[in-house]
């Protein structure tokens, strides 16, 4: 897998983590991957904030750049890990819309009336708010599902094309007792 | 190909009997629980709900299967998202898939349980690219369970952890852990019944007349007769050519296609070939769906598509290896 896979794939065992989807094992060692890789440690902290701000949890922690790092926090995200994120909330993708950027809105309000001077370290100050960086992520939450994504591992532009040879594959397979329990699981688990 | 594949089971089967008694000997019960394992998933009859978990999202989907001498019977269906069904019986597979484009699934040459009967005469041989080590008890959807571990030798392939039903010897949960460590994707039964006979209409199509994405197709793949000039030349340790086919329709019923099949007993390794033009529409570079990898290249007027339950690395290393011998070609150099 190349680099953007492998930052992606453990992005989402961060993310699996933070919904409590890893084993005992796996937990220890994405714990200690996130305690010596810094760019997990980012994600780590990235991902509570959203959250946070989300559930409207966020700690009294923010600074006067609180609002620019909540924007870059979510500009930084990939969208579909976004989407990965939140797609338990089972809400509707207007409303998901609506929530995430009444969510941001909210926060760099209450961030500005309240927090005029302190200094977080929970995120580095890294850009700058502008009302389009906001719609920004909403604008990619409206498009989630047609907006064409570089990530191969699991949103491959050309997973139709790879249907054919799963389902020969996975014939084979089936048909001489070889492979996992399922061997047609790669097939009937995608394509949603 | 059917004849030539039933000697050789024959004769290394006779062969290897003796040494994998004594591996099975060295290595103890892990051992017999993947034997019977592979002896359940060609003899066990059942009906479950179960999970499949991947990169933090998870399926839920109802499986039915039929043991039956001669070939078995499979219904599979996912319970949320967009309706997806695969139901396959010997002689033919009906996929209903979203968006999907017309698939041609063949059904293949080899007596159903050939090649796991080749796995577990050959375990041993199998067994020296992974190391099998045994958990603990556990349970699993309600049932008592035996646990194992398989790590493999290097990184060409991934490692398993096994859940085994201890009444049935059926896989009740599967994980496929990466060279990390990381669990890739794992399979997890919720419930399951074991029946001597699945109820008539379970193996049925839930779907017919109901949805125009119905795609099925009953042609018959013909064993490729065509003197073996593919070649890949590098191949991981352990991993030998299983089988061949000729799709004379090809999988898109456009363009004829061959489909090599290569295994180390446990990793199995797809090698499809179309001689396509080069502005085809096809897989190009890596691709991933939980632990399956894809890679897709050309070669020459040739579009090369491997898919297979390994790390990218091997289908890659796999797909860029793969050479045509012409003796025609090779003699107008000479």
């Amino acid at each position: 897998m190349g680099t953007s896979g492998n930052v992606q794939s453990r992005a989402e065992e961060v993310s699996a983590l933070m919904d409590g989807e890893v084993s005992a094992r796996e937990f220890e060692h994405i714990l200690h991957e996130i305690s010596e890789d810094p760019d997990l440690k980012g994600c780590w902290t990235r991902y509570h904030l959203v959250r946070d701000v989300l559930q409207q949890t966020l700690p009294p922690l923010g600074g006067s750049d609180l609002p620019e790092r909540v924007s870059a926090a979510l500009k930084s995200e990939p969208y579909y890990l976004l989407r990965h994120r939140f797609r338990h909330l089972s809400w509707s993708p207007w409303k998901r819309v609506g929530a995430m950027a009444a969510a941001v809105a909210t926060i760099t309000f209450l961030a500005v009336l309240t927090f005029p001077s302190h200094q977080s370290s929970v995120l580095p100050p890294q850009a700058s708010i502008s009302p389009s960086t906001v719609i920004w992520v909403a604008d990619q939450e409206q498009r989630f599902p047609t907006v064409e994504t570089d990530d191969r591992s699991e949103y491959p532009t050309h997973q139709a094309e790879l249907d054919p040879y799963l389902v020969n594959h996975s014939e084979y397979l089936a048909g001489n007792g070889m492979g996992n329990v399922v061997p047609f699981i790669h097939v009937v688990s995608y394509g949603e | 190909m059917m004849g030539r594949t039933t000697g050789y089971f024959l004769v290394v089967g006779l062969v290897a009997g003796s040494s994998a008694m004594a591996a099975t000997q060295v290595s103890g019960e892990p051992l017999q629980w993947l034997k019977r394992m592979i002896e359940a998933r060609r003899t066990v009859s059942y009906e479950g709900d179960f999970v499949y978990l991947h990169s933090g999202q998870i399926t839920t989907l109802h499986i039915v299967r039929q043991a039956e001498p001669g070939g078995d019977r499979e219904r599979l269906i996912a319970l949320d998202g967009p309706m997806r069904e695969v139901v396959r019986d010997r002689e033919r597979v009906t996929c209903t898939l979203p968006k999907g484009k017309p698939l041609v699934a063949d059904t293949h040459h080899l007596p159903d349980g050939a090649l796991s009967e080749n796995l577990s005469q050959h375990l041993d041989e199998v067994m020296a690219h992974y190391d099998l080590t045994p958990n603990h008890p556990d349970r699993v959807a309600g049932r008592e369970v035996w646990s194992l571990e398989i790590r493999p030798r290097d990184a060409l392939r991934y490692g398993h952890r096994l859940w085994l039903d201890m009444a049935t010897g059926l896989l009740l949960k599967s994980e496929l852990i990466g060279k990390r460590g990381n669990t890739l994707e794992e399979i997890m039964f919720t419930q399951v019944t074991v029946l001597p006979t699945i109820p008539a209409g379970h193996l049925e199509s839930s779907t017919v007349g109901l949805l125009p994405a119905l795609h099925t197709s009953v042609t018959t793949t013909t064993a490729s007769d065509e003197p073996l000039r593919w070649t890949v030349e590098r191949l991981p340790p352990g991993f030998r050519l299983e089988g061949r086919e000729h799709h004379p329709l090809g999988l898109k019923g456009v363009t004829p296609a061959q489909q090599f099949v290569y295994s180390d007993g446990l990793a199995t390794v797809s090698v499809f070939i179309e001689h396509t033009p080069a502005d085809h529409e096809a897989v190009s570079g890596p691709s991933r769906r939980g632990g399956l990898n894809a890679y897709g290249t050309r070669y020459k007027d040739w579009q090369v598509t491997v898919v297979g339950e390994v790390p990218e690395a091997t289908v890659e290393m796999i797909g860029t290896s793969l050479r045509r011998h012409d003796p025609l070609e090779e003699t107008t150099k000479q």
